[in-house]
């Protein structure tokens, strides 16, 4: 019984995976600037390099915000 | 002629419209712009301040992005900082003034009795240029390589990246693999302290070196996934090692005697009576692991930008980072979009807001000894949490340009440990809380 109830699972989410993503006529809104994943990197650059030097963590979004001496 | 040079324009702008839709998501912006092979330049100027007359920063940046033609595209970007104020010594605030001598070992400064020792002998200038290149190799095969440079009188950085990143799945899923090899070489002033050098003996004893260097390699695996036609989601893993100097040769730890009071450096170099100050050492190798993921995700017009990384690294700190924007689109080109970001982090293993002499420190006649491997009182290997509230406003002028605003105030509220209930520290918060703000104005053209 629980075997199935995981079978059924894992089939319905592997469906859900199949079905992620879209065809190529349908990329206008995901082409736009405002959903680029880093939209405005001039901003975002600028906002890692304050972090960078007053956290002690750093990086994720690319490479860690290196090439300073201020941390 | 003139109309078949619009016509031709016209199909050309057409072809690139398609080429972005089917591009998606990876590189759509350049390849709008397929038509028109002249710069895409980006550029923004920077106020940050800090309350309590610490660091104040100008920083100008320009960006341009070309378009070479068949997918290839040049990147270049060029940051200056200027920055002037103060910076806190590491030395803990007590009820009584303290004095220090600078990092070059010629002046002294002197710090009122319950006020944050600050260093005030900082400034700096930086100037770091970037270059990169992104290309095809290959079917649904992006390669990107770039490098860096950034100089500052007391420091110097070159770094070298690569990344490959494959599309798959009808370019619904995008894997990326990249690497990064950064080389600092750090020159402070008054050379680099050793090991838990006393304020007095570095200078009397010239307990310092020359440069220093350390060297970091990064490496980031990531996965973009287009979910539907209004979101999209990526997951990035990156791992980052970092080996060599990597203590601030400008931090200081306070030493308390057994009743929690300052107490005088014993050296006989000693004749201006100054406290006991040990220069910080923080371990010379760091890994760090870090998980990011961001979703963007588009309303009837908004859209929505959430994202959250945690961090761990084997000096303890590990942190949590929630970050959301919500760009508003107000109609006529203009857009206001809110901000705000948590940030919390433990702190480093071997963080100290002070040693204590017996315990951490030995002191034998003239000679002091530290029984530690490592000790920081830097606020910043502290644990606390941040707050960041922000809002921009942009308006775009014409197809390819747009000014914007931003401002962004930053709060950090420490959790440090409390002083001790007696003697010098008593009453005093050890760790310093930090408060920042910052302006951009951002222009960008089509050049």
């Amino acid at each position: 019984m629980n075997k199935t109830l995981v079978l059924v699972l894992m089939a319905s989410l592997l469906g859900a995976c199949s079905s992620l993503g879209v065809k190529p006529w349908e990329r206008d809104l995901l082409a736009k600037q405002s959903m680029q994943f880093n939209a405005y990197p001039v901003d975002s650059g600028l906002d890692d390099h304050i972090y960078f030097s007053k956290e002690a963590a750093s990086g994720g979004r690319g490479f860690g915000g290196g090439g300073c001496g201020c941390n | 002629m003139q109309l078949k040079k619009s016509k031709g324009l016209t199909i050309a702008h057409a072809i690139a419209q398609a080429s972005a839709v089917l591009l998606g998501a990876t590189a759509p912006l350049v390849s709008a712009h397929a038509d028109d092979h002249g710069w895409q330049v980006d550029t923004a100027a920077l106020f940050y301040t800090e309350s309590d007359s610490r660091v104040q920063a100008a920083e100008p940046v320009i960006s341009m992005k070309k378009d070479m033609g068949d997918e290839k595209i040049l990147n270049l970007k060029l940051v200056l900082d200027s920055l002037t104020g103060a910076s806190p010594n590491g030395a803990a605030p007590a009820n009584v003034a303290q004095i220090f001598t600078g990092p070059s070992g010629g002046g002294t400064y002197t710090t009122p009795a319950g006020e944050i020792p600050l260093d005030d002998e900082f400034k700096d200038t930086r100037a770091a240029i970037s270059a990169g290149w992104q290309q095809p190799i290959g079917e649904n095969l992006r390669l990107n390589v770039g490098g860096n440079i950034s100089s500052e009188f007391d420091f110097q950085s070159v770094g070298v990246n690569a990344a490959i990143a494959k599309d798959i799945n009808d370019k619904n899923t995008t894997l990326s693999a990249g690497i990064n090899l950064e080389f600092d070489n750090i020159d402070p002033v008054g050379g680099s302290p050793e090991p838990f050098a006393t304020m007095v003996d570095k200078v009397a004893k010239n307990l310092a070196g020359g440069a220093d260097t350390k060297t970091v390699t990064d490496l980031l695996l990531g996965v973009t996934q287009v979910i539907n036609r209004n979101a999209i989601v990526q997951v990035n893993y990156s791992l980052s090692m970092a080996n060599g100097y990597q203590s601030d040769p400008y931090k200081m730890l306070t030493v308390l005697d057994g009743s929690n009071n300052l107490m005088l450096d014993p050296s006989i170099d000693n004749t201006s009576g100054y406290n006991l100050y040990l220069f910080e050492v923080r371990p010379d190798s760091r890994t760090k692991h870090s998980l990011y993921t961001q979703l963007k995700y588009h309303l009837t017009k908004d859209v929505i930008d959430a994202s959250y990384r945690y961090t761990t690294d084997d000096w303890g700190v590990n942190s949590h980072t929630l970050d959301l924007k919500y760009r508003w689109e107000l109609g006529h080109a203009m857009y206001l979009e809110p901000h705000v970001r948590w940030y919390i982090q433990t702190e480093a293993d071997f963080y100290k807001p002070y040693l204590q002499a017996g315990s951490d420190v030995a002191i034998v006649g003239p000679t002091v000894t530290s029984n530690l491997d490592a000790a920081s009182a830097d606020p910043r290997l502290g644990s606390f949490d941040a707050t960041t509230f922000g809002v921009k406003y942009g308006i775009g002028l014409s197809k390819d340009s747009e000014l914007n605003f931003r401002i962004e105030k930053y709060d950090q509220k420490a959790n440090g440990p409390a002083a001790p209930a007696t003697g010098d520290l008593a009453g005093q918060q050890l760790q310093p809380d930090l408060s920042a703000m910052w302006l951009q104005i951002g222009y960008s053209f089509r050049w």
